[in-house]
């Protein structure tokens, strides 16, 4: 739960001196603001928090956070994040980027943290398109939209990351609005309070190749998803919804993999084994 | 220099059957049985492509003095049957000096086999199973085997206990009762054995995948993640029970893409790490192995190789991936790539090679292959060593918030921060950055840190353990170049030709980038050179002679996989090199 006792923290004593690239307006500067927000309510020391991404706008945010970062390859982060909570359970371990980064290029890695269910969290910056290599259709695009990879539009239908996330074993799911950012900052501050593997979709307009989402502003409703533990109610308002709530849809408390060692053997014991 | 050690006394054994007929247990058997007496052994197995189930078959190579490579023929073949067999003429080598015993209960004597010239002795063991409850053909085999090599009966009891140790007490009794009856069932000849002297000092029984499981545990490994492939999962399947005793731990990623990733992130949580892979996750692995050289990670991979392109030869040898290891990555990448030279030296390559990524900061790949990691011998203890290689880790400062995470010190090495350090919070950056790891694409950063990264790596002393050399490489006429599983037939070779009063010497690499190329120039120089090497291209050769180590009239002997390179052939192919 949000701490309010003490010393306020504000989300400045997140960010980096690095300054973001993105374009003026971008969807994912309020990303950037709610998870600093999150971290100052926590207020989780810096040193405590690794930041892991991928590659693609949205996964530029691990140089903007003051915290241990891992900028890795397209599609991976989840891994790298996986090896890395696997040996420091001591670390918040955040994972974030894009719809292609995670849905695509990382959609395997997707599937198997949500079935591992460490304790990790997982931020989606999903805009719905490429922004990084300039607007190609990602598996969140709408299957009409034009672009110059698909003048005509992909005719392929639309990834459903929160109904996969369920059925993969995720044990906390929510959807949040770059909007919104105090309910955005909230359900970030739930995800990592959570322990087991949570995602956190969050819509993010990309302005530059996708300005006609500005809309979500508007359109996205304010959270109203209240948490359920219920698989097969957490599917109906999963499927049931047009894709505008938010909230969290699915939290349940579910068997976390976490490697666990112990010290009892020394390295006399294995050569041992191979003595004859 | 390495002294030359003549094997006169040695034994070869075979043991073929269909699947299921226990050929490999006898090998097994049979191999610590030899231990327990005193003795080394060095055992290959092969099988059928059937995934269970197939005709499989050992090769054992016995000595009193190490050995690690088979024989040119087998001393004694024994047939359990003679299903599939064919499939082995190649790695079964029997000629008139033979001596082939089968159990005539299943099918006939192949012509291919009776035309070796080979001595045949036919026994029954299916009379004999009938008549002892619960035996199998293969512990009368073993009986058989022993006996005739002059095996002390109380070795293989003592070996059997071991071996069956976990199946209970009365598959033992009744193994152990058909192990006694077939000692007893030929007669008495000579036996091998007689005139060998055995040692009593410990030894160890140890595949190559072991040895390197056991070297990255000496170094201080405490995480790995692996997808399973042959020939290389049984290195992670020995962690795995074992490092979680040992303070780690291991991950079933859910691909090679990610297992390298995990393996990266839990280096940058602060732990040795690695992963072990073959050829097509090797592949898969390449993006991530060049974001652990561009981040500054520590990590190592170990490449078992076997046969491909491709799905290829999964269950056969080749030293392929060699090209892959060197240059397979986008970009500038310097890296270190190392490769053991038998057994033994898998635990301590992997140990050295674990201290250079941690000490070095970078991607260290470790080329073993399917004939040197799935081989298991008898070897001498490896003694533990000691290599003041060390990661360089940022101490904890109050207060202290300068961290220059990728800063050009003179050695090219920066320490790294380990995440819970307040006074070194970084981004790990797989983007060309600046000192401090900020995302930079100026021509300035980009030439610094090439330089670094490459400083790093070419300009560390390391030592003696480049290379093995053999015979007086300084005042040779002839050098023969080698690398990997190899070097054990063409050690051979070499000796042989060396105590003919041939005047050639054997340099084998242990270290393959950076290619100590003054050093290799400096012992071939007006030397003749000879190149040998398990592939199709020479790659190897390609290698030495494009980084200018060796002069472009260097030879190669380089034959593909899976068969095994023999020491004849090597002789032969220097020998007639150097006649010219
Ligand atoms: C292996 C690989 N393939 C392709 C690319 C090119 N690439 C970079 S970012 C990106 C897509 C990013 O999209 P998304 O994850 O949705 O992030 P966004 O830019 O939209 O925030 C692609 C295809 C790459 N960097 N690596
Ligand atoms: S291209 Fe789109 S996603 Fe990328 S920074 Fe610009 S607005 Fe944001
Ligand atoms: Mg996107």
């Amino acid at each position: 739960m949000i701490e309010t006792a003490g010393e306020k923290l504000s989300p400045e004593a997140y960010l980096s001196d690095v300054r973001p690239v993105w374009c003026p307006g971008c969807g994912h500067y309020f990303v950037l603001r709610a998870l600093t927000q999150a971290l100052a309510w926590l207020k989780i020391p810096n040193e405590q928090i690794g930041l892991v991404t991928g590659i693609g706008c949205s996964s530029r945010i691990s140089a903007y956070v003051d915290a241990y970062g891992f900028h890795g390859v397209h599609g991976r982060a989840l891994a790298l994040g996986a090896g890395l909570k696997a040996v420091r359970p001591d670390m918040n371990v955040i994972v974030a980027g894009g719809d292609g980064d995670g849905y695509s290029i990382g959609g395997n890695h997707f599937l198997h943290a949500c079935r591992r269910n460490m304790d990790l969290t997982y931020i989606v910056m999903d805009n719905e398109v490429y922004g990084m290599t300039k607007g190609q259709p990602s598996p969140t695009t709408e299957p009409d939209w034009q672009s110059k990879l698909a003048p005509e539009g992909t005719g392929i239908r639309r990834f459903n990351p929160l109904g996969i996330a369920l059925a993969s074993g995720a044990s906390f799911i929510a959807r949040g609005s770059a909007g919104d950012q105090k309910g955005l900052s909230r359900l970030i501050v739930e995800a990592i309070e959570h322990k087991g593997f949570s995602l956190v979709e969050i819509k993010t307009p990309c302005v530059t190749f996708r300005p006609e989402e500005k809309a979500w502003y508007k359109s996205m409703r304010k959270i109203a998803i209240e948490p359920t533990d219920d698989m097969i109610l957490a599917a109906q308002r999963i499927h049931g919804s047009d894709g505008f709530d938010t909230g969290i849809f699915y939290q349940a408390d579910l068997p976390v993999f976490q490697p666990h060692f112990t010290e009892e053997k020394s390295i006399e014991d294995f050569e041992k084994e191979f003595e004859v | 220099m390495q002294s030359h050690n003549i094997q006169d006394r040695s034994v070869s054994v075979s043991v073929s059957g269909a699947g299921g007929s226990g050929a490999v247990t006898a090998g097994l058997i049979l191999l610590k049985s030899m231990a327990n007496a005193g003795y080394y052994g060095y055992m290959t197995r092969f099988s059928g492509p059937q995934i269970r189930g197939g005709e499989s078959a050992v090769v054992l190579n016995f000595s009193d003095s190490p050995v690690e490579r088979s024989a040119r023929s087998s001393d004694i073949h024994f047939a359990l049957d003679w299903h599939g067999f064919e499939r082995f003429s190649d790695e079964i080598p029997l000629t008139s000096q033979s001596c082939v015993i089968f159990d005539n209960s299943h099918d006939a004597l192949p012509d291919s086999v009776a035309s070796t010239g080979a001595k045949i002795i036919e026994v029954n063991l299916k009379d004999q199973v009938d008549q002892l409850e619960g035996s199998r053909a293969n512990a009368f085999a073993v009986g058989i085997v022993a006996f005739r090599l002059g095996l002390p009966l109380n070795a293989v009891l003592e070996a059997l206990e071991q071996i069956l140790e976990k199946k209970g007490e009365e598959i033992f009794l009744a193994a152990s009762e058909a192990v006694r009856r077939g000692y007893g069932l030929l007669e008495k000849k000579a036996a091998p054995l007689e005139q060998w002297k055995p040692v009593s000092h410990t030894r160890w029984n140890m595949s190559g995948n072991e040895a390197c499981a056991l070297g990255a545990l000496r170094a201080g490994v405490k995480f790995a993640a692996a997808y399973p492939i042959t020939p290389a999962s049984d290195i992670v399947e020995y962690l795995a029970p074992r490092l979680e005793k040992y303070g780690g731990n291991v991950m079933i990623a859910e691909d090679e893409l990610a297992a390298i990733n995990m393996a990266i992130g839990g280096s940058f949580g602060g732990k040795p790490s690695m992963t072990a892979t073959s050829g097509p996750g090797f592949s898969l692995m390449i993006e991530a192995m060049g974001l652990a050289i561009a981040s500054e990670v520590p990590v190592l991979v170990i490449n078992v190789m076997r046969g491909g392109p491709s799905t290829g030869l999964p269950t056969k040898s080749e030293q392929t991936d060699l090209n892959q290891a060197l240059f397979g990555m986008h970009g500038e990448a310097p890296h270190v790539v190392v490769a053991p030279l038998n057994i033994a030296d898998c635990v301590v390559t992997t140990q050295w090679a674990v201290g250079l990524a941690e000490h070095l900061q970078t991607l260290v790949v470790l080329l073993s292959d399917q004939r040197l990691g799935q081989s298991r011998a008898i070897i001498d203890a490896v003694p533990s060593k000691t290599f003041d290689l060390k990661r360089k880790i940022l101490e904890e400062k109050e207060g202290q918030r300068s961290y220059l995470r990728y800063a050009v010190s003179p050695d090219s090495i920066s320490p790294m921060a380990i995440p819970g350090n307040a006074a070194g919070r970084y981004t790990a950056d797989g983007l060309e950055h600046t000192v401090s790891g900020k995302p930079s694409s100026m021509a300035s950063d980009h030439l610094q840190q090439l330089k670094k990264r490459e400083a790093k790596v070419t300009r560390f002393d390391y030592g003696k353990m480049w290379a093995e050399a053999c015979f007086h490489l300084e005042s040779t006429k002839i050098v023969v170049l080698t690398w990997g599983s190899v070097y054990h037939n063409t050690k051979a070779a070499v000796s042989e030709l060396y105590h003919d009063g041939c005047p050639v010497a054997l340099l084998a690499l242990r270290l393959l980038m950076p290619l100590q190329t003054e050093a290799i120039k400096a012992l071939c120089k007006g030397k003749k050179v000879i190149v040998v090497e398990q592939s199709y291209s020479g790659q190897f050769c390609h290698y030495l002679k494009g980084q200018g180590a060796i002069d472009a009239s260097a030879l190669t002997l380089a034959k593909p996989g899976p068969l095994v390179l023999g020491s004849d052939e090597i002789k032969a192919f220097i020998k007639e090199a150097t006649n010219d």
